[in-house]
């Protein structure tokens, strides 16, 4: 009550400062010839600020608009204090509105005293106040700061507060100067109870006279030797210490500890077994530390339960209390009594449907053990089945007999499903009544309860809410609407009427916007779906919300309507933006492990196994010129072990090697072009190696991509690059002509992309599909050295199985087709002069095949895993010592069947098939090499880390070996 | 759980002693004024969202809208606007049910006819910024606060017989002097403890209310 006193003061003068009416009167109702907004004498020129006023020039003045504008600065939340001046003009009137900006307080500081930690207090500050709470709650945290010094020991601790103005317009620092007084210490201290019990306790206190006396740490020591006590075996153990500071005692405080110690507490069972296992679960005396009656009930209830569930319908287990000398016992008696089992299961009163449709709902089993709940829940799912047909009136008894038995210990139970089946309501008409602001046609439109349809009660709830819903999305925020559903005579026929009541629609008066320091509020607007005059719907609220989130810009949206005086009609939208960090630094570090080709000490292909350290930095800038552009700077490296001979002299053996690198800028910008596509453009500079080669590739790409829904993205993109091959482990005579005519190739290229994709989890997909098609086309037109036409397609496919914990079948299938467009190559000598033939003529090449850095290759954790990257291809693909030179067509077919996830671990079965041929014409499906295996997913919070192993089922031979049979991988995410 | 009940004393003893305890040198401060002219409108108060103007304050006193202690000085009115706002905040989170129409216009016509004449009412209200459809408002917000009030303290601050009895002997001398004995007393005392509690307990409520609502008041114009 301290707070409202202050305030209450500091209201008083200004309540008595209010002008006299007739001062008022002779202002309204004049024309408004000038009107300024101030603050702190400095005009605001911000235009989201200037369009929130009401009265405009030439308006005549009214208290309404003056009220409206006052409202919409403080919504606005940029403005803590409003206030307006007139002075008459002629015939009209001068306005001015002056406004104190919010400031808020973004550090809290502490002097004066040390003895409470600040950190301490600042959390409790802003867990109560938020991160940067106004500086008007000032009073308010003071007696926050108060109450934990009193807390402490300080009943006399005072606060005085003062802001101070720190680095940003607006914020300021709260400066809590704290005189504490002194501080309450320990006087008699006495403790009664149990010697066992109180022994040293007053030390383990911390009851020391003359030593300061801690409220917070003493209440926490006293829960924690009470604890001890209960962990001992007392559940009744109190602890209990009654503090007073007597007048006299000049701030000593007398602690009367009290300990009631109870008796120590055994349990027993008694009667029929309980799995040891189970006791401890099923009786919650130890776990709770307590022994209060309903502790004890929910113990017997619990072996009850247990043991019916197990088929021993009388089970029994009452709970006895005995006291001897200084214990207290409680023992359960536990009585199973005979094993119940089901024996007949039958229907009886089936007539309008069939007994083979219900039968899939019977889902019990002449000998298992018989359980109450388990006949409960089958009856109420025929009562559902029924009642989703129209059967409203239905009911479902079961009925249970013992039909008799020799074996006292095994009680057969027949049960029998008695049916009332009642009549069948068909819905025989639905009406409207009471809407006029909505047309009848568009509220029923997607009703689920139509003529002729079965009548079912949740269905007409789920209908109701739905026209309740559309009315709110049209603005009428009051909408209620009744279901009231009208039998006829038999009960077989219902129309169901929805009596709306609409009350006033609510319109949006105006949207405002903050927060959004950087950001154009054009950009924000854009986003909004609501607009000022039209409604305020629940949808557009949410849908504005999603969409301004998604930006990415945010680390905060939240859109509320703001209060608009009494007025139920119209109401401010107010969005409240934190903007995130304009720069954004990330980076990440990992190791790459898995098999790579490289030449073995014979120069055949030998894969081995790489570990790769690898790292990435990236900087953003994002929201440039604040409409949401970003620029960023990606760089990543991978260390890779050097290959003798090739990327490394041939007398070193090992060692690390920076082969492996990407450096890309890239711009990016949202809804280009006034569309719905983002546009990004990249500059780009990398070193990759694949099993046959290395490359260094620089050069720009622009891209422009657009979704269509959830599911459809179209991507196109021109791209420029320079790329120069080396370390080629391929003979110069095994290479294809454009190798050696091209190990440097500039490409220019346009490239499309269609994609749907409707998988339910990205990483870790069990239903929907994908499917895609590529198509690029680099032309010599644009500028590059060669031209080639290259095309992909892929579709994957995921399915869950039937059954309660479902397996996954998943199928992939990828095709790839290229071609190379014909260029005549004059054949140069060393000097770079052209060779001629036998005829005195130019010898000219015809090149008619892709670059080696544009071909096809395949093999590896993501294609068939039977093989090493890039080792899988047809014989005119590989050479000799097994390298792959990639071809112009591609063939990739997977199968999978994903077990379900046991304690996070899953098994998987495969069989890939599939390869790499030189030409299209070439491609042959008798010739696709097939391998299968298993693999075992672990699901991380990254998504499922994978091992696969994968088989050769024909090996081939080369000049110098036979391929490894086995191969294995580690690896994130699903393989497709 | 049983470590407040422990030390309440202490706490108990640390209130008294430090009431005076938290001076706060920080409010919002105000503008400076630069240019002239009268002033016009002003904000008093910010409840969650919600503005309390200068003219509220007057427009409360003028028609009359609070009534009792609250109605005393200007500063109680603002004071009864904030609460009422605190309040109204907190009925609305339980979508209330529209109050019945003839309630409405029963209390409507009594609040006129305590206001007075219809064109002074009305001028009044247009000084105040507010429309002709504020009256029946205020009334709605009155009658759903007075429906929320009886819904959620109408049982808890029933007192025990022990109380009423304790209470009825403490007051006996003034039950007494009334001609109030026997059951008539305990009946008095009863009704009496029940109204006493049910302001105790929608005071703690408002102050819950406060801690956890935004409420933002001004300095005056220096």
């Amino acid at each position: 009550m301290r707070g409202s006193r202050l305030w209450f003061a500091l209201a008083l003068v200004a309540v008595a400062a209010r002008p006299a009416a007739a001062d008022i009167g002779g202002l309204l109702g004049r024309r408004v010839n000038d009107v300024r907004v101030e603050t702190g004498g400095v005009t605001v020129t911000d235009r989201g600020v200037l369009t929130l006023v009401e009265t405009q020039l030439g308006d005549v003045l009214t208290m309404r608009d003056v009220r409206q504008t006052i409202e919409h600065f403080v919504t606005l939340g940029r403005y803590a204090d409003v206030r307006v001046y007139a002075e008459p003009d002629g015939d009209g009137v001068r306005l001015r509105y002056e406004v104190v900006p919010v400031e808020r307080v973004t550090r809290f500081v502490f002097q004066g005293h040390p003895d409470i930690d600040g950190r301490g207090l600042r959390t409790d500050l802003i867990d109560r106040f938020g991160a940067t709470p106004e500086a008007s709650r000032l009073p308010e945290m003071a007696l926050e700061v108060v109450a934990r010094y009193q807390a402490r020991g300080y009943p006399a601790a005072r606060v005085d507060t003062r802001t101070a103005p720190e680095g940003r317009a607006g914020t300021v620092a709260a400066i809590f100067v704290v005189t504490p007084g002194r501080q309450t210490v320990v006087g008699r201290v006495t403790v009664d109870g149990p010697a066992e019990a109180t022994r040293g306790l007053a030390e383990r206190l911390g009851l020391v006279t003359g030593r300061p006396l801690d409220a917070d740490t003493l209440a926490t020591r006293v829960d924690e030797a009470e604890d001890a006590l209960k962990g001992d075996g007392y559940y009744e153990a109190i602890v209990d210490a009654q503090v007073t500071v007597p007048p006299e005692s000049g701030g000593a405080a007398d602690v009367a500890v009290r300990v009631n110690l109870g008796d120590r507490v055994t349990i027993a069972f008694d009667g029929d077994p309980l799995p040891a296992d189970q006791r401890r679960s099923l009786v919650p005396i130890e776990r709770l530390r307590s022994v209060e009656e309903e502790v004890v009930e929910d113990g017997s209830r619990n072996i009850e339960q247990y043991l019916r569930l197990e088929g021993y319908r009388a089970a029994s287990a009452p709970a006895a209390r005995r006291r001897v000398s200084g214990m207290l016992r409680i023992t359960f008696d536990v009585t199973r009594g005979p094993l119940h089992v089901l024996g007949r299961v039958e229907t009886a009163g089936v007539a309008a449907l069939s007994r083979q449709e219900l039968e899939p709902l019977l889902k019990l089993q002449s000998g298992e053990p018989y359980v109450d709940a388990r006949i409960a829940a089958v009856g109420g799912a025929l009562v559902e089945y029924y009642r989703v047909r129209g059967f409203a009136a239905v009911s479902v008894l079961p009925q249970i007999t013992f039909p008799g038995t020799t074996d006292p210990a095994r009680v057969p139970v027949d049960v029998r499903f008695e049916i009332t089946e009642g009549p069948r309501t068909i819905v025989t008409g639905v009406r409207i009544d009471g809407a006029s602001a909505l047309p009848e046609a568009q509220l029923t439109a997607d009703l689920g309860l139509t003529t002729g349809k079965p009548f079912y009660l949740p269905q007409q709830a789920i209908d109701r809410d739905a026209i309740e819903r559309r009315y709110r999305n049209a603005g009428f925020q009051r909408a209620a609407v009744e279901a009231r559903p009208v039998l006829n005579a038999e009960r077989t026929g219902v129309t169901v009427t929805y009596v709306v009541r609409e009350g006033p629609p609510t319109r949006v008066d105006h949207v405002l916007v903050a927060g959004a320091e950087r950001t154009s509020p054009d950009l924000v607007r854009r986003e909004i779906t609501l607009v000022p005059g039209g409604p305020l719907g629940y949808d557009a609220i949410i849908e504005s919300q999603q969409k301004l989130s998604a930006l990415g810009l945010y680390r905060r949206v939240r859109i509320t309507e703001a209060p608009h005086g009494l007025d139920d009609t119209a109401r401010d939208v107010l969005v409240e933006l934190e903007e995130a960090p304009a720069t954004g630094v990330s980076y990440g570090g990992g190791l790459e492990v898995g098999r790579r080709p490289r030449i073995g000490d014979d120069g055949i292909a030998t894969d081995r196994f790489d570990i790769a350290p690898r790292g990435f930095f990236e900087v953003t800038r994002r929201n440039l010129w604040g409409k949401n552009r970003s620029v960023s700077a990606l760089t990543s490296v991978s260390l890779r072990p050097t290959d003798p001979g090739v990327d490394a002299a041939p007398d070193e053996k090992g060692g690390y090697g920076l082969n492996q690198y990407r450096v890309v800028g890239t711009f990016r910008e949202p809804r280009a072009f006034g569309t719905a596509g983002d546009a990004q453009v990249s500059a780009f500079l990398e070193r990759g190696i694949r099993s046959s080669f290395n490359f260094d590739r620089q050069g720009v790409r622009a891209e422009y991509a657009r979704r269509f829904g959830n599911r459809l993205t179209m991507l196109g993109r021109y791209t420029y690059d320079f790329t120069t091959l080396f370390d080629t482990k391929i003979a110069v005579e095994d290479r294809l002509l454009i190798d050696r005519l091209f190990p440097q190739v500039h490409l220019a290229s346009i490239f499309g992309s269609v994609l749907r994709d409707s998988r339910d989890d990205v990483l870790d997909p069990e239903k929907g599909a994908v499917l895609g098609a590529d198509l690029e086309l680099a032309l010599r037109s644009l500028s590059s050295e060669v031209g080639y036409a290259k095309s992909f397609v892929q579709t994957f496919v995921y399915k869950r199985l039937p059954g309660a914990r479902p397996w996954v079948a998943a199928a992939a299938a990828r095709v790839g087709l290229a071609r190379g467009f014909e260029r005549r190559v004059p054949r140069l000598d060393g000097d770079g002069l052209p060779v001629t033939g036998d005829d005195g003529n130019p010898i000219v090449d015809v090149v008619a095949d892709l670059p080696a850095s544009e071909r096809f290759f395949a093999g590896g954790d993501s294609t068939v895993r039977g093989f090493a990257l890039d080792r899988l291809g047809s014989a005119a693909t590989l050479n000799a010592e097994g390298f792959a030179t990639g071809g112009n067509a591609l063939v990739v077919l997977n199968t999978e069947l994903r077990t379900p996830y046991a304690k996070g671990v899953g098994l998987v079965g495969f069989v890939d098939a599939g390869n790499v041929f030189l030409r299209v014409g070439d491609v042959d499906m008798t010739d696709l090499r097939t391998t299968a295996g298993l693999g075992i997913r672990y699901r991380s919070p990254l998504g499922p880390l994978r091992f696969d192993i994968g088989f050769k089922l024909d090996r081939r031979d080369f000049s110098r070996g036979t391929e490894r049979r086995v191969v294995y991988h580690l690896s994130l995410g699903q393989a497709f | 759980m049983m470590a407040a009940p422990r030390l309440r004393l202490l706490t108990l003893l640390a209130c008294a002693v430090a009431a005076p305890a938290a001076r706060a040198q920080t409010s919002v401060p105000a503008p400076a004024t630069r240019g002239g002219g009268e002033l016009l409108e002003r904000t008093l108060a910010i409840v969650g969202g919600a503005v309390v103007t200068q003219s509220d304050v007057s427009l409360t006193i003028a028609l009359g809208l609070v009534e009792g202690p609250a109605a005393a000085t200007p500063e109680s009115v603002l004071a009864a606007l904030v609460d009422r706002w605190l309040m109204l905040h907190e009925v609305a989170r339980f979508a209330p049910a529209e109050p019945a129409a003839a309630a409405v216009e029963a209390r409507l016509a009594a609040l006129r006819a305590r206001a007075g004449d219809a064109a002074l009412v009305a001028r009044q209200l247009s000084e105040a910024g507010r429309e002709a459809s504020y009256l029946a408002a205020w009334v709605r917000d009155d009658l759903r606060i007075a429906a929320y009030l009886d819904q959620r303290f109408a049982s808890t601050g029933a007192p025990s017989e022990p109380d009423v009895a304790a209470y009825a002997q403490r007051q006996a001398a003034e039950f007494e002097a009334a001609g109030l004995t026997g059951d008539a007393a305990l009946a008095a005392a009863r009704a009496r403890l029940g109204q006493e509690r049910r302001r105790e307990l929608i005071a703690d409520w408002l102050a819950d209310l406060r801690r956890r609502t935004s409420v933002v008041t001004f300095t005056p114009r220096p």
